[in-house]
């Protein structure tokens, strides 16, 4: 006998790799990263805006968009990317992060043995020896042949035409990158800025033949809620650096790239609320800083106005100085150098937080607990968003007392 | 009921704006105000009748966002469009010049049920002069009132109850010139004056772009034109003296001298937003409803 819930059966299939949260009716994909899907309310919501400001001088929010592009992949998503100098799949294969997987040590025992591990009360801290035998595997070309095993399975899986499961959430191995084999099959569309820019030099501005490279490519696609009969598929966009100097090349006047950037996030938005599609447009804010003030620009307010959500990374090494002379900025990245290492690396700001169908928020633990004080770190594998916290007085090394010779009794002093 | 608080203090005597009148609410991106739009939006659908209409232009977010929002607080605004007490104008998804470069559109479009679907659209603003402007917004927000019931004469089909705007601001980023939009809003705002009803506008004001702008610039020209024409004003702010848990912001209140003699109550309320309503409370006391 088993409870189950009235109308369970009657729901509809649910999108590849989504999620649905029923509090706001909103249907979510990840970020690639957990604890940032946590931030976000669970993940980011099917036809809205992200927006990541960059961090100044160091690259962690590229990191950033590149698990969000390879979620994309182990979602069975598609995927478009905006960026300057992608000519084809295996550019962008490179700057993806390859799935984690458990090593070999990491993987459960056999039954056997965690049956004669239990058995085994002789002393506890034997217990972390393992069995007789085990040994070989920690010769360094056993493992390397149990890796070739496990990649030929693989293969063999890839060729025998074994359908992959959709993901929700993955997790990913910042020290790998992505297997060419699995971003050729995955369903992605490169839009290189320079070939768009070259192609639509006299007709019209960059902006407008990327969005309509984008319409195209959700429309098209059948990502669009506005077709009769689309596939319920979700689609993804991933904008690099938008408002960069190479977006407007022939556009002289700040004016002008300024209304062509509202009109693009405007209509992006517009584009978005009526698709199955999640975009993640990344900006510079440094682009956007006033130089004497030191002050952001009005147009970074609005363009933020017109995002869904809107977060910041500023890293500790790329931190704007007090004083406001251009060149100091360089001279404190030296500076910070000399400075003990932090546990974390940058502070983590959620400039705007999503609100689609609620008058609040979607609930996060994480942010009510630290107040918002929230800081990211990359450790070699990993990418995390954590609640900031000083370090802890003294240090987490063991305390040892410092070896003076004044404190040591001489062996002078014992000898009568 | 809680929202009475907010009636109470700046005297509306039916819990909706006097006729005639226009009210400003300003937020920024610290603190959303459409909470304050969305209640006062759902109180006045409770009082209109049959032969009235409320119009709502949004510049911001599409219906389903509000659908869902108004559902939650209790009113089903789903019923209420159908039925044409309710008409919703959409400035989001063909304003900007660049939608033209889609191929679906939501006008053409059959994949979207009637509940769902816009009234009217605000489109292609970008290359049209001023006068053209001015006659097509006229036209996309007073059109619904004519549209319901599908009448030839000039007349309105239905009296407007009132005409609610959500991000005007957005306005001035995309299509046109301050003066413009002055302009418009001073021609709605007659013609309520005139026909009856009131006028709410949402509009962004960030400090920070007033702060990097200069005098001349549209989005400051264009917030102290309506502050100017404004009757009552809202201006909804993060807490000011912090973060906390039981306050979400804070609402100051100024009114024209013209309005109304004395308003009774504070100047400053705060509240706390929740998810199916908005409680407001006196600086120093507790939300506990």
């Amino acid at each position: 006998m088993s409870f189950r819930k009235a109308g369970q059966q009657q729901q509809p299939k649910l999108p590849q790799g989504t999620k649905y949260n029923a509090n706001n009716s909103v249907l979510l994909v990840s970020t690639g990263i957990s604890s940032l899907d946590e931030v976000l309310g669970g993940g980011v919501a099917v036809g809205t805006v992200v927006l990541v400001l960059e961090d100044r001088l160091t690259g962690y929010s590229k990191t950033v968009q590149s698990l969000f592009e390879a979620q994309s992949i182990c979602s069975l998503q598609n995927l478009v990317v905006v960026r300057h100098a992608l000519e084809n799949k295996s550019v962008l294969a490179a700057t993806l992060p390859g799935i984690y997987k458990p090593s070999s040590a990491d993987k459960p025992s056999n039954t056997k043995n965690t049956a004669a591990d239990q058995n085994m009360k002789i002393a506890w801290r034997y217990n972390k020896l393992g069995s007789f035998g085990d040994n070989n595997k920690h010769d360094p070309k056993e493992k390397q042949k149990e890796a070739i095993i496990d990649q030929t399975a693989d293969q063999k899986n890839e060729l025998n035409g074994v359908k992959r499961e959709a993901e929700f959430n993955t997790v990913f191995d910042l020290t790998k990158s992505m297997d060419i084999g699995l971003v050729n099959s995955s369903d992605i569309e490169c839009i290189d800025l320079q070939e768009v820019a070259k192609q639509c030099k006299d007709t019209k501005s960059t902006y407008a033949s990327v969005f309509e490279r984008i319409s195209l490519s959700i429309e098209e696609g059948g990502y669009s809620s506005l077709q009769v009969a689309g596939k319920r598929e979700v689609a993804r966009v991933s904008i690099h650096n938008i408002g960069s100097p190479l977006w407007d090349v022939d556009c002289e006047e700040s004016n002008g790239r300024d209304k062509e950037l509202l009109n693009f996030f405007h209509s992006l938005r517009g584009l978005m609320r009526y698709s199955f599609g999640v975009c993640m447009v990344s900006l510079s804010p440094s682009l956007f800083t006033n130089h004497l003030t030191m002050g952001r620009l009005a147009i970074l307010r609005k363009i933020e106005q017109l995002c869904d959500s809107v977060i910041e990374l500023e890293s500790f090494e790329g931190k704007h100085p007090v004083n406001n002379k251009l060149l100091s900025g360089i001279l404190s990245t030296q500076r910070s150098s000399q400075e003990p290492p932090s546990e974390y690396h940058g502070m983590f700001y959620i400039n705007k937080r999503p609100t689609i169908n609620s008058l609040v928020p979607t609930f996060s633990a994480m942010i009510l607990s630290g107040h918002g004080n929230l800081a990211f770190k990359l450790k070699r594998k990993k990418f995390s968003i954590e609640t900031f916290h000083l370090p802890i007085e003294g240090g987490t090394k063991d305390r040892q007392i410092p070896q003076d010779s004044t404190t040591r009794p001489s062996k002078d002093s014992l000898e009568f | 009921m809680v929202y009475q608080v907010l009636a109470t203090a700046v005297d509306w005597q039916h819990q909706v704006p006097e006729t005639g009148t226009l009210t400003v609410i300003t937020d920024s991106i610290k603190a959303d105000a459409t909470f304050l739009l969305l209640h006062t939006l759902a109180s006045s659908l409770k009082q209109t009748t049959n032969e009235e209409t409320v119009i709502l232009v949004s510049f911001e977010q599409i219906f389903v966002h509000y659908s869902r929002i108004l559902r939650k607080m209790g009113s089903n605004v789903d019923a209420l469009k159908l039925d044409g007490r309710l008409a919703f104008v959409d400035g989001l998804s063909e304003l900007s010049e660049l939608t033209k470069l889609k191929k679906n559109h939501l006008d053409t479009s059959t994949n979207v049920s009637d509940a769902m679907k816009p009234n009217s659209f605000i489109k292609g603003l970008g290359d049209l002069n001023a006068a053209d402007t001015v006659s097509a917004l006229m036209q996309a927000v007073l059109g619904c009132s004519y549209k319901i019931d599908n009448t030839t004469n000039n007349k309105p089909a239905r009296k407007i109850k009132g005409i609610f705007i959500h991000g005007l601001s957005v306005l001035v980023d995309i299509a046109c010139g301050a003066n413009i939009i002055r302009l418009f809003i001073n021609i709605l705002k007659t013609y309520l004056q005139e026909n009856g009803g009131f006028l709410v506008i949402l509009t962004n004001a960030d400090q920070d772009i007033i702060n990097e702008s200069e005098a001349e610039d549209d989005f400051v020209s264009l917030l102290t034109g309506i502050l100017y024409q404004a009757d009552l004003v809202f201006q909804v702010e993060p807490l000011i003296s912090g973060y906390s848990t039981d306050v979400t912001g804070q609402i100051s209140i100024a009114s024209k001298p013209h309005y109304k003699a004395q308003i009774s109550g504070p100047t400053v309320l705060h509240y706390k937003t929740q998810d199916t309503k908005t409680v407001f409370f006196a600086p120093g006391q507790m939300a506990r409803f």
